[in-house]
């Protein structure tokens, strides 16, 4: 049986390391004996389920879809008989389970301090996101330009990048004054879990950062988290409108969509409509 | 997420009872995000949200339940689609669990 008091400090303490647990709930049974509603195990990658659950099926599957609901970052509510396999809400036999994942809050780390990076600084802090940013210009990397990020470097970039850790809930976007500078910011970022890595840039300055790397020999697959020219295509041309195209490509490719318009033409009100 | 833990943390370290509202599923023209969640103390007051008016009343009675007896429950909501009364604007099927958390040191059965 899981203290829950103790469920609590696992997933503080996780959280603290920036790492990653996901509680595995009890919502509801039929025709099994499952035991209490509520939380009843916490997964942990390569430890597998911190209590028995169920049935040793049930309990297999649990661990496999922790892992998954931990890998894709989402909740996900599941249905199993007593030998594990997911079944429909209309089965005669089955428990409901919920698989919660509890994961530190999403960072931002923004390299280049410049135009674009303020308005995206404070997109990131109503997005909640943890938000970092670095240049070694002082003049630029200052808290009087950056009131809400959590927190301002002024550093050279090659420096900032080879202490901080980019962990996989860490965005990175990178909008520096030159291309020299997205080239060297790139090659410490390649081999890091970043799930994204937005870069700014004409398609001409991304394909020269590309050459570059490629002919150092890194690999066009380490190219897969890399997102340049950055953002979903709004139009943007402002600074202000930049940021918002980032913000917009950071929370379509969290929340998984499809970055189009919802609008449904068909749908339109016609005038007669209404009568 | 820190935040959530630390206020379960903060209350129940001082024998206080908390209960949780997080949405395990929903359906029909109001979906909410699964995982989304809501605390609610003994005094009244509430942490983060489930998804707004339509729903919320529902789950607070649920909670205010919880909070009493300390049994974790599922609660389905049926959201009816008001649009033309004077509700509000929902339709669907809500799933919420509600959990109880306390420090089982500091707080008797």
């Amino acid at each position: 049986m899981i203290d829950r008091a103790a469920a609590v400090a696992a997933a503080q303490d996780a959280l603290a390391r920036r790492s990653a647990i996901a509680f595995v709930h009890l919502v509801g049974a039929r025709g099994i004996e499952a035991g209490e509603i509520g939380i009843r195990a916490i997964y942990e990658s390569g430890q597998g389920l911190s209590h028995a659950v169920a049935t040793p099926g049930i309990d297999q599957a649990l661990a496999r879809l922790a892992g998954e609901s931990l890998a894709s970052g989402h909740p996900r509510a599941v249905n199993l008989d007593a030998a594990g396999q997911p079944v429909s809400r209309r089965a005669r036999v089955y428990a409901r389970f919920l698989l919660d994942p509890i994961m530190a809050t999403p960072r931002l780390l923004i390299v280049g301090a410049g135009h674009i990076a303020v308005p995206l600084a404070r997109l990131a802090a109503v997005l909640e996101f943890e938000t970092i940013v670095v240049d070694e210009r002082a003049d630029f990397a200052n808290r009087e330009r950056f009131p809400t990020a959590d927190e301002v470097h002024a550093q050279s970039f090659e420096e900032f990048l080879d202490e901080f850790e980019v962990d996989e809930r860490t965005h990175v976007v990178l909008v520096t004054r030159a291309h020299r500078f997205d080239e060297l910011a790139l090659r410490r970022l390649l081999g890091s879990p970043a799930p994204y890595i937005g870069m700014i840039g004409s398609r001409r300055r991304v394909h020269i950062v590309y050459g570059t790397l490629l002919a150092e020999g890194y690999e066009p697959e380490q190219f897969e988290k890399v997102y340049a020219p950055i953002g979903l295509d709004i139009g943007a041309r402002t600074p202000a409108e930049i940021a918002i195209a980032i913000a917009a490509e950071i929370v379509d490719l969290r929340r998984q969509g499809k970055g189009r318009r919802l609008s449904l033409r068909e749908f339109r009100p016609e005038a007669g409509d209404g009568r | 997420m820190e935040e959530y833990f630390r206020q379960i943390a903060a209350r129940t370290g001082e024998g206080e009872r908390v209960a949780s509202a997080v949405v395990v599923s929903s359906r029909g023209s109001t979906p909410q995000d699964i995982g989304a969640r809501m605390l609610f103390f003994r005094d009244g007051s509430t942490w983060g949200t489930v998804g707004g008016g339509c729903v919320e009343a529902d789950v607070r009675a649920e909670a205010i339940r919880v909070l009493a007896d300390g049994r974790s429950r599922a609660l389905e909501i049926d959201l009816i689609d008001d649009i033309k009364g004077e509700g509000d604007v929902c339709g669907g099927t809500l799933e919420v669990l509600l959990e109880s958390w306390s420090d089982a040191l500091l707080i008797s059965p």
